[in-house]
């Protein structure tokens, strides 16, 4: 076993390097270079090519482009305009007004979508613009429910994450999807019921906007008109993947198309939106493959000093398996901070899980709860993808982003207490369709 | 010089116009598997393993394309406060960094493609597919990712702006 | 005993209660507890450090895994004569007779993985293959039409010469495949199928106990010549032995996992001799395919074997 200090060198470097604003992927693949070469000289190299190799021919993982590109075609072809438009229609006048329907129409996307990315992208433009701007409401309240509302893409069905997370933990794809529902819906509750409250004892956070309350029973119905379209995509994922006629990967697949189906039916699927989607997938897709190649590249490099093992004796050492729970999250949150959340995640699943699975947490369980932290990790700052997204479409200042984030942080650092405290909010879908 | 980088950027942009494309073709070819099952039964035997190598093909042939058009993540914040010449420095050694990342995946994939090549390793699947051919395509996206990386590093010496995405 | 000299890590691709993983265990506590501590191996099961199963020649050649676990079918792109005992319906179910012929072919392995700067350590193979489905398959008449998740070049080409429509798809889609009638049934063992938990979703099993994966354990030849006398006979031994923990498991393991399946609820239907000869003729022609890709050392062992079972 070559000398830890070597490793924690290696690591060094890599957290300057990701400081003075490396690009993530190549930071943590030089880290990893830099961890392996002492050990085992030329032959990081091959190890390099096989991570390549393998990451990007693996049959599981080939649902990650699909998934996104049915989010992006949907958002390329002004979907997400016509979902926000009918979604405010549709529930108009609550505590909050608008900003519940960029938490309500930000639910419905990530059910079309695999990524936090997409959703949080297009609907902080349209919201800032409409929300901010032109009716001066309050804009941490508007860019916090954004950004949040955004994470429920990861968790929601489908999901890109739980690909990865099943991959890793040869849990089923199908099963984790389920465990992500309960949950993710609760959490979008919480959000609005979070949004209505903080109106209700600041008028002044949301203009009151007389229009709102005149809207008729019959227009608010016509808002569906513009929502069906998003059910339809649904139920053509799910009820292929569910219904018994495809695998989720090929249901990715089924989606895309029909996602592309929808654009072409309203005839907004013009050449320049198919390209820019596209595109879009292929920026996504390389990015995440380049992380997810660099972490387990990062990965090989903690088991050849060994970590597995030194983190056995430490969890062996543990009194509880909640206090293991405990120190996982604390871990994970702070190395969050400065870490990119999705590729942190990667390197610390495979040593983490034979842990958790030893101390009796189910694992499908396990990964709703990693999702929720994940999302945590999105939006807590310095290093919060989503903070970095909304503060990219908007223009509005960081710390402004930051400041509207940082409740639903806490609510969503709740729900995962929550969700220790009842596992079955993860659990109970996922037995009830799947025995 | 900034001739050679506009060249090396339309490189970037052309391999990120395959990989699109190539995104169509997965989409396709994963649904009519579906429907070949299902409706026709008639199984294709080769999307599973096919539709692994367009993945790998999207990835490599994106990421030069992603550098270029910002699509690859990292913190700024360190270098939007500074300003002028120590900015410029910073940059040009993220982009080293870069840079030498990817001859770390030329090299690493070429390793890999010179063995599938010299030992004929044939796929595991039912196509039995040399894997050189799907293979070689990691090593070219590992130079075009050098060469993007060249090309900003070259735009950062002149001071002169990007050619436009197309 | 010795001050600890080398240390070393074999990576299982299967989980701790497999037969090999099992024996790769044993082989790593066996050969630390012979050598006094002087040779200790760690052993990262379930695919632990990542490395897949195509790729593991290439990993244990350059020495970044000492020893690993290998299955033939996973490997037979790279090396075709890896997986020569599975043909189907080439060499009956007979541990005894199986057991020689591997002996018999264990010189054509050594001397294709030399090459490659390998020593398989051990060999043997495990238990045969079953189909498993939603629906009863009574005779091989049920058979037709049926879609049937194969895996690798052989088992696909013969699931298409007995009549049925075989399915690529990977082994985590296999149980969310079933359950949504996205196939109707799988080639695999009862083992797999019980940890798996596949019998949740496919309740029958049609026995024709054809092939079986052959497990190999392989160790880098270097670091293995490198050992002082003692040290290397330690190791090739226990890895000899190793192999017969396998074979030993062989029967009792298709006992125990058949009835924790029937205690399940799993029905069994045992193909009748009628429908294996069917079989049989009809994997001739695969046997055929694969020799004549195979090239002369193929040619070569396929006819050891034919006269071994003859005899
Ligand atoms: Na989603
Ligand atoms: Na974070």
């Amino acid at each position: 076993m070559p000398p830890l200090s070597l490793l924690v060198g290696a690591l060094a470097v890599m957290l300057m390097l990701l400081t003075a604003g490396v690009w993530i992927s190549f930071a943590v693949g030089i880290g990893g270079v830099l961890a392996l070469w002492p050990t085992v000289g030329v032959r990081t190299l091959t190890l390099i090519g096989l991570q390549s190799w393998d990451t990007t021919t693996s049959f599981v993982l080939v649902a990650i482009p699909l998934f996104v590109f049915m989010g992006e075609v949907i958002a390329g072809a002004g979907l997400v305009e016509r979902l926000y438009a009918g979604v405010a229609k549709l529930i108009r006048g609550l505590p909050g007004d608008l900003v519940q329907t960029n938490i309500f129409a930000c639910s419905i996307f990530a059910a079309c979508s695999g990524s936090a990315v997409a959703s949080a992208a297009t609907m902080g433009r349209v919201a800032y613009g409409e929300q901010v701007v032109r009716r001066g409401y309050s804009a941490p309240l508007v860019l916090g429910s954004v950004a949040a509302g955004g994470t429920l893409g990861i968790l929601i069905p489908p999901s890109i994450f739980f690909i990865v997370y099943a991959s890793i933990s040869d849990q089923s794809v199908g099963r984790l999807f389920l465990g992500g529902v309960v949950p993710g819906l609760m959490m979008s509750l919480a959000f609005m019921v979070y949004v209505a409250a903080r109106c209700l004892m600041d008028p002044t956070l949301v203009p009151r906007d007389p229009a709102a309350r005149r809207l008729t029973a019959r227009q608010r119905l016509g808002g569906l008109r513009d929502i069906w379209p998003f059910v339809l995509l649904i139920v053509a994922v799910l009820g292929t993947l569910y219904g018994g006629i495809a695998t989720p990967t090929e249901a990715a697949g089924v989606g895309a198309s029909a996602a592309l189906l929808i654009a072409l039916g309203y005839r907004t699927l013009t050449w320049n939106a198919l390209a820019t989607a596209a595109l879009g997938t292929v920026r996504t897709t390389a990015m995440l493959f380049a992380v997810i190649i660099s972490a387990k590249l990062m990965a090989i490099a903690l088991a050849y000093y060994g970590v597995p093992s030194m983190m056995k004796q430490f969890a062996l050492s543990l009194a509880s398996p909640y206090l293991l729970l405990l120190l996982i999250s604390v871990i994970y949150l702070v190395l969050g901070t400065v870490f990119e959340d999705f590729s942190l995640m990667i390197i610390l699943l495979p040593f983490v899980l034979p842990r958790v699975q030893a101390a009796g947490f189910d694992l499908i369980w396990f990964g709703v709860f990693m999702t929720v932290l994940l999302q945590a990790g999105l939006l807590s700052p310095p290093v919060g993808l989503n903070l970095f997204v909304i503060q990219g479409v908007t223009g509005a200042p960081l710390l402004q982003v930051i400041r509207g984030s940082v409740p639903f942080l806490v609510i969503l650092l709740a729900s995962a207490v929550l969700l220790v405290l009842a596992p079955p909010l993860a659990l109970w879908l996922p037995s009830l369709a799947m025995g | 010089m900034g001739r050679l980088a506009a060249l090396l950027e339309a490189l970037s942009d052309a391999a990120g116009a395959v990989a699109a494309a190539a995104i169509l073709v997965l989409t396709l070819m994963v649904t009519s598997g579906v429907a070949a099952r299902r409706v026709f039964n008639a199984p294709f035997l080769f999307v599973e393993e096919v539709s692994g190598y367009v993945v790998l093909a999207i990835v490599f042939l994106g990421l030069a394309y992603t550098l270029r058009t910002g699509g690859h993540i990292r913190v700024d914040v360190v270098q939007d406060r500074l300003r002028g010449r120590a900015r410029t420095a910073l940059q040009a050694a993220c982009l080293l960094v870069a840079l030498a990342w990817s001859g770390f995946v030329i090299a690493g994939t070429w390793r890999i493609v010179a063995e599938y090549y010299t030992q004929s390793v044939l796929s595991f699947a039912y196509l039995q597919t040399p894997l050189w051919i799907p293979g070689s395509v990691m090593v070219v996206g590992g130079v075009l990712l050098a060469l993007q990386c060249l090309a900003m590093l070259l735009r950062l010496r002149r001071q002169c702006p990007e050619s436009k995405v197309r | 005993g010795h001050a600890q000299q080398y240390q070393w890590k074999l990576q299982s691709l299967l989980n701790a209660g497999h037969m090999g993983t099992d024996a790769e265990i044993w082989f790593a506590s066996e050969v630390e507890k012979r050598s006094a501590g002087a040779m200790k191996i760690t052993v990262y099961p379930g695919a632990a450090l990542g490395f897949g199963g195509a790729r593991i020649m290439t990993v244990v050649k350059d020495g970044l895994l000492e020893y690993a676990q290998m299955w033939g079918a996973h490997t037979a792109g790279e090396l075709r004569i890896n997986e020569v005992i599975e043909l189907p319906g080439l060499i009956p179910y007979d541990l005894v007779l199986r057991k020689q012929i591997v002996q018999t072919l264990t010189p054509y392995w050594e001397k294709a993985h030399a090459e490659r700067n390998i020593i398989p350590l051990g060999v043997a193979q495990v238990e045969p293959r079953n189909i498993y489905s939603r629906k009863p398959i009574t005779s091989l008449a049920d058979i037709r039409g049926m879609k049937i998740r194969a895996q690798g070049v052989v088992e696909t080409d013969f699931t298409k010469a007995i009549g049925a429509s075989p399915v690529t798809l990977s082994w985590e889609e296999v149980y969310p495949a079933l359950q949504q009638g996205a196939i109707d049934g799988y080639w695999v063992t009862h083992s797999a199928t019980f940890n798996a938990k596949l019998h949740e979703v496919a309740k029958h099993c049609y026995e024709v106990g054809l092939g079986g994966a052959t497990w190999f354990l392989l160790g880098n030849r270097r670091t293995i010549e490198a050992l002082p006398p003692e040290l290397k006979k330690i190791v090739l031994d226990t890895g000899r032995e190793a192999s017969g923990r396998v074979w030993d498991r062989v029967d009792p393991d298709i006992k125990t996992f058949r009835d924790r399946l029937a205690k399940d609820g799993m029905t069994f239907t045992q193909a009748s001799e009628q429908d294996m000869q069917v079989m049989l003729d009809a994997a001739q022609g695969v046997w055929a395919d694969w020799t004549q890709k195979g090239g002369p050392v193929a040619k070569e062992m396929v006819d050891k074997i034919k006269v071994a079972v003859k005899k």
